[in-house]
């Protein structure tokens, strides 16, 4: 179901003001400082050089034909229908005289070099480092976006590496690190460009991690998923309310996303923002692991994260860190085996432990390794076989 | 002979205290909405001067058309005693009214829309009594002039100037802002009530039968006035629904420079400050007190070891929150806690963790309640480490601690070792161009006065700034060992955090882009530059960095007199606040000394081609355009010259409330002042030649202000510059005082209606004097300097001097 704009819904009262007082102005202003996203498209730039602006557009084939040419991205669940010379939300993908085109392809906006744990992967080969690879553009406009510079904003507005698919491996390779992760942004808007990333870098004998909001049609994720080796999915809230006005998504694709993941047998881990007063119920957050005991299984990795004043949430108190205790509980008493609290650095809820002998399996201090006790994949102590991708 | 005094003196001295007292009680409430950067201070100030002007103009028709001023000024009078306070109402319910997530700030469009529909009934009926006292003064005097509009703008003056002396040391002490409105409002009231107690039934028939209804709203007002207190808690936790949903409103404050409520939840209380979050603490009841403090023990021990022997500490700000205690915990001799709100701490006190209150009682820690600059003007110490903990410098007040001259005389204060510290919110990787402008302009203004700058952080970048290259550092392993040398025995912190804390990648390229932004002309408007895929280490970009274009003085480096600081910070919050692709601020960037061209050019243009019009027709167009054009040039050339010395001020003397609100008073009292004089002994006040001198007076002083402002600074003693800057206000007041009279007879020759040239006058001035708000502080102080504001005021009341001085044969 495509997401309704939000001229559908009528005006609420601030539009209706701002639409009275302030309509005649734009139209007025419109004409003076109006200009397309189309017509500031920068040329290609010199190969090698990082560029304000620079884009490097290809078809997708995830755009369906529609009449008088119209295209409909088929990536994600807007399904935007854009019409010629139009731009989806995602502020990435655009419709060139009928054709759909991605503008989130070979242009990395974000390329670092980053401890598995700061990902965030907790089960995944712990104190390795990971090549994190974004471009900008998200099809979500959370209110709390920590890389809200990143995201929220066109490729056009922020310097992009050029880094073809082959490139980017080998810049992996020659790091010498252990993964590629799709991070930081949001993974699913450089869907084409990270399917290919991601093919190339299973034959280099790297692993494909990614972090996304899992906010994408079926089609596409099941695609993705042979080439995939591990996903931590940011499940932002279990309330449908909370994902249309502080998300700017729906909360049942998410849902599915995690579904067929699990079904795909690929290593899952979760994130959930524990945002005060806004998806902090723990009624809620126990809905919410009880479903993912049911539905995805006791094993899977949960963080809590502390949130801290930022973006539009800028005048919001961070979360009290008992809070994320009591989150922490209600994950257990769900039955939820491997429970966590991020960005609480020092916080015992960083460390992981065996759930059969309770002794800790590993140490951590925020991203770094303390201490493992961990042999093939199960616990030093007793034996107990930890989830996750150890090797 | 004795002198009668007027009957409705009392209520234009009102009149200008219910201006005064309303104009900052609705500044107040405003600012616990809408951010209280420098821009929402010179929106709400220019959304009041707009609408009064408006009103005044309006009051002119509506009392030549229902010509019973009387009836009009009680109606008005009983209008604002309910206005004002249900404008406080409906401020405090405005978040609810436009449904805003908790923790979001207002963006732009909604600020102004907001601002300038609530501010309008109450600054209209103000507006209005302008003029309609006017008349009641001029039919008192029996005249036909506009001898009435120039004594009730002496009076409003006064009572301005008396209402600010009343509002800064007695109203805001002891009321809230309902008990301030209505007992502003019930003063006028009484005024007029004193003022129609001889009227008898008649031509005034109205009147005399709507003093019972006045009579009556001012005894219900005095009784209801006890109540006010309960109004205003509900009004409190009307507003804190929608400020911080699910949030316990525990304890209100009010403080001269802002109100501080405490909010819980669960086990942890916030403070904020005029609405804005300012820090949070831990309960007493936490099994956790290090880690819900985590932030502050972060920043404490990521700053202490930036020195190996820190013994002196000033800690400017941020103790509250935790920061303090955990400095103790650091073998320190003294640290001077420097907080500038007292009711702050007080507020804090029962809330706070005991290490906080035993930091506080700690015989090495001394908390002076002063503002932190006018402490290191005048410490006379020594110290081993500066720590700079307060807001971003989102105002004029707060970029203080972010400029050159703050950091030369902090540098003075420190050992030949000595590390100075201060930070600002950031982002990861500087993306945007407003917080990578920001976070470099403070990196570069520290830079030319510091030998070695280190910066480092994501969300929040610290600078270690220092002459003793050695003793700071971002090597974890020397970090670490200081710190373990220190058996620091804490919570929440750990030698292992430094790891996380600093990130060798995101920290060469964060220093990547604030040592190489600023360097092109057009930087400021292009951002920072593409960051390399392997930046270099940090000692790789300090070697580099010498051979690097110079910095771009212009639009990165922050000084008391060019406050670009402030200017990336609105810019900043615009970029988190839209909710649309906009780059208005980016846009006002472009601006180039010669825009100042037009202002100057089209009124000659203007006053050429209506000469030219009207040479057959025995009409004056040109004159009359001359002189509304000179009222427009004096209403704005005030205003920014105001605000140039406020500013200016608050960086050389400190920002001390009472003095802020002497040097305001100052220029209302010589207002009223130089009307008073131009009443008394000008004899031809229609006469364009005086209005000319006038003009040219005005752009001298603007001249005069602009040369002076810069040597103030030099001025050793604080008396002097108290004595200076009043002067220079009291000057500035008194020639627009000369001016209002004169302008005032001019219009009144040329459209013979005396309550129509008041009104215009009057609004045209406050027009002007909004415009001038709005472009003096939005953008010509910050990106063109404050003399660029003097310079402003000079050339628009020279263009007006030239104007008048066109007209002037065919007219004097």
């Amino acid at each position: 179901m495509p997401e309704k704009n939000s001229s559908d819904r009528g005006l609420n009262r601030r539009e209706f003001l701002q639409a009275g007082l302030s309509g005649g102005g734009a139209l007025c202003l419109a004409s003076v400082f109006g200009c397309t996203r189309e017509r500031r498209m920068p040329k290609m730039p010199p190969a090698e050089t990082a560029q304000k602006g620079f884009v490097r557009p290809i078809p997708s084939p995830w755009f369906s034909k529609l009449d008088n040419a119209r295209v409909r991205c088929e990536l994600c669940p807007k399904r935007c229908e854009l019409a010629k010379g139009e731009r989806a939300s995602c502020q990435v993908r655009i419709n060139r005289d009928g054709v759909g085109y991605t503008l989130a392809y070979s242009n990395a906006a974000l390329l670092q070099e980053d401890p598995v744990e700061r990902n965030p992967f907790f089960h995944v080969m712990p104190g390795s480092r990971a090549l994190s690879v974004a471009t900008a553009g998200c099809n979500l406009s959370c209110k709390f976006c920590e890389v809200w510079d990143l995201t929220q904003v066109a490729p056009e507005e922020v310097h992009a590496y050029d880094m073809p698919p082959e490139k980017l491996v080998a810049h992996a390779r020659a790091a010498n690190v252990r993964a590629i992760s799709y991070a930081f942004g949001e993974p699913v808007v450089f869907y084409e460009y990270l399917s290919e990333v991601a093919a190339l870098a299973k034959g280099a004998g790297l692993l494909n991690l990614m972090h996304t909001a899992g906010y994408i049609q079926p089609e596409p994720m099941e695609d993705l998923i042979g080439k995939l080796d591990a996903a931590n999915i940011d499940l932002k809230s279990f309330d449908p309310a909370f994902y249309r006005e502080v998300v700017g998504g729906e909360l049942e694709p998410v849902l599915k996303t995690l579904k067929l993941l699990r079904d795909a047998g690929i290593h899952i881990e979760i994130t959930n923002i524990v945002i005060p007063t806004l998806n902090d119920d723990m009624g809620e957050i126990s809905e919410m692991c009880h479903w993912i005991e049911d539905e995805l299984g006791a094993g899977v990795p949960f963080h809590f994260a502390r949130f801290y004043p930022l973006y539009k949430l800028s005048n919001l108190p961070p979360t009290p860190v008992s809070t994320l205790d009591r989150a922490r509980r209600t994950a257990l008493e769900a039955g939820l085996k491997f429970v966590y609290i991020a960005r609480v650095t020092g916080h015992e809820g960083e460390n992981t432990f065996c759930p059969v002998c309770g002794r800790i399996v590993i140490k951590r201090v925020g991203f770094v390794i303390d201490a493992i006790h961990l042999k093939n994949g199960k616990c030093m102590h007793c034996g107990t076989e930890i989830p996750g991708r150890w090797a | 002979m004795i002198r009668r005094i007027p009957s409705h003196l009392l209520a234009v001295l009102m009149l200008g205290i219910v201006s005064q007292v309303g104009q900052v009680v609705l500044l107040r409430e405003l600012l616990m909405v809408f951010h209280g950067n420098e821009l929402s201070i010179g929106l709400i100030l220019a959304a009041w001067l707009a609408w009064v002007g408006v009103g005044s103009r309006l009051g002119a028709v509506l009392v030549d058309y229902v010509n019973r001023p009387l009836f009009l000024l009680m109606l008005s009078a009983a209008g604002v005693l309910l206005t004002l306070p249900t404008t406080i109402l409906l401020i405090r319910g405005l978040r609810g009214f436009f449904n805003v997530l908790p923790g979001v700030y207002l963006a732009l469009p909604d600020m102004i829309i907001s601002c300038f529909l609530l501010m309008a009934p109450s600054c209209l009926l103000l507006g209005a009594q302008f003029v309609l006292l006017s008349r009641i003064w001029r039919e008192s005097d029996r005249a036909e002039d506009s001898s009435g509009a120039g004594k009730t703008y002496m009076g409003e003056a006064t009572g301005h100037m008396l209402g600010g002396i009343l509002f800064t040391f007695f109203i805001v002490h002891y009321l809230n802002s309902f008990q301030s409105a209505v007992f502003a409002g019930m003063l006028m009231l009484a005024a007029i009530l004193l003022m129609t107690r001889k009227l008898k039934m008649g031509a005034t028939h109205l009147s005399v039968r709507f003093r019972p209804v006045l009579l009556g709203l001012l005894v219900f007002a005095a009784i209801a006035f006890p109540l006010l207190k309960h109004v205003d808690g509900w009004a409190y936790w009307l507003q804190w629904r929608y400020l911080a949903l699910q949030h316990q409103l525990v304890e209100i404050h009010q403080s001269k420079y802002g109100t501080i409520s405490v909010v819980q939840r669960e086990d942890q209380y916030g403070f904020f400050q005029s609405g804005h979050l300012i820090f949070t603490t831990a309960s007493r009841e936490t099994a956790t007190p290090g880690l819900e403090e985590q932030e502050a023990a972060t920043f404490a021990h990521l700053v202490m070891v930036q020195h190996e022997k820190p013994k002196r500490i000033l800690l400017i700000g941020g103790g509250l929150r935790g920061t303090l205690s955990e400095i103790a915990k650091h073998p320190v001799e003294r640290i001077d806690y420097i907080e500038l709100d007292e009711a702050l701490t007080e507020a804090a006190r029962p809330y706070v963790l005991p290490k906080t209150l035993e930091a506080l009682n700690d015989p090495r820690v001394h908390l002076i309640h002063t503002d932190g600059r006018l402490f290191v003007k005048a410490a006379g110490k020594k110290y081993d480490m500066i720590i700079v903990d307060v807001p971003d410098p989102a105002t004029a007040v707060l970029n203080r601690f972010y400029t050159k001259e703050f950091f030369r005389e902090a540098e003075a204060l420190l050992n030949p070792d000595g590390v100075f510290v201060i930070g600002a919110t950031s982002t990861a990787d500087l993306r945007g161009t407003a917080i990578a402008n920001r976070n470099a302009t403070i990196y570069h203004t520290l830079d030319s006065i510091f030998l070695r700058v280190l910066p480092a952080g994501e969300r929040f970048m610290f600078y270690f700034a220092t002459n003793a290259p050695s003793q700071v550092s971002l090597d974890v392993f020397i970090l670490q060992q200081r710190y373990r040398e220190r058996n620091v025995e804490t919570e929440g912190f750990s030698h292992q955090h430094y790891h996380t804390l600093l990130q060798p990648a995101q920290l060469q390229r964060v220093n990547w882009i604030v040592r190489n932004h600023g360097r092109s002309p057009s930087a400021h408007l292009e951002g920072p530059g593409p960051v390399p895929l392997f930046p270099g280490t940090i000692a790789e970009q300090e070697r580099a960095e010498k051979q690097l274009p110079s910095v771009e003085q212009r639009y990165f480096i922050n000084s008391d007199l060019k406050p670009i600081g402030y200017y990336y910070t609105v810019m900043f919050w615009d970029d988190l606040t839209r909710t649309r692709p906009r780059e208005t601020f980016k846009r006002l960037l472009h601006v180039e000394s010669w825009w100042i061209l037009p202002l100057v050019c089209l009124p000659l243009l203007a006053v050429l081609g209506l000469r030219m019009a009207a040479r057959h027709t025995g009409k004056r167009p040109d004159t009359n355009f001359a002189v509304l054009f000179a009222v427009f040039t004096t209403g704005l050339s005030t205003m920014a010259l105001q605000i140039a010395l406020l500013f200016s001020f608050q960086s050389i003397y400190g920002f001390v409330y009472e003095m802020v609100g002497l040097i305001v008073s100052m220029f209302m009292g010589g207002l009223a002042l130089g009307t008073f004089f131009t009443h008394r002994y000008v004899a031809d006040k229609a006469n364009l030649r005086t209005l000319a001198g006038v003009q040219l007076l005005i752009a001298i002083l603007a001249g005069l202000i602009a040369v002076v402002l810069p040597g103030a600074a030099a001025v050793p003693s604080s008396t002097i510059v108290f004595l200076l800057f009043s002067t220079l206000t009291f000057v500035a007041g008194l020639i627009n005082g000369i001016d209002f009279p004169l302008s005032a007879a001019c219009c009144m020759a040329l459209s013979r209606r005396a309550e129509k040239s008041a009104g215009t006058v009057y609004g045209l001035e406050l027009f002007g004097a909004c415009i001038g708000a709005a472009l003096a502080s939005a953008v010509v102080a910050p990106i063109f300097g404050i003399t660029a504001c003097c310079l402003l005021a000079g050339i628009a009341n020279g263009a007006a001097f030239v104007v008048l001085l066109i007209c002037r044969r065919r007219y004097a």
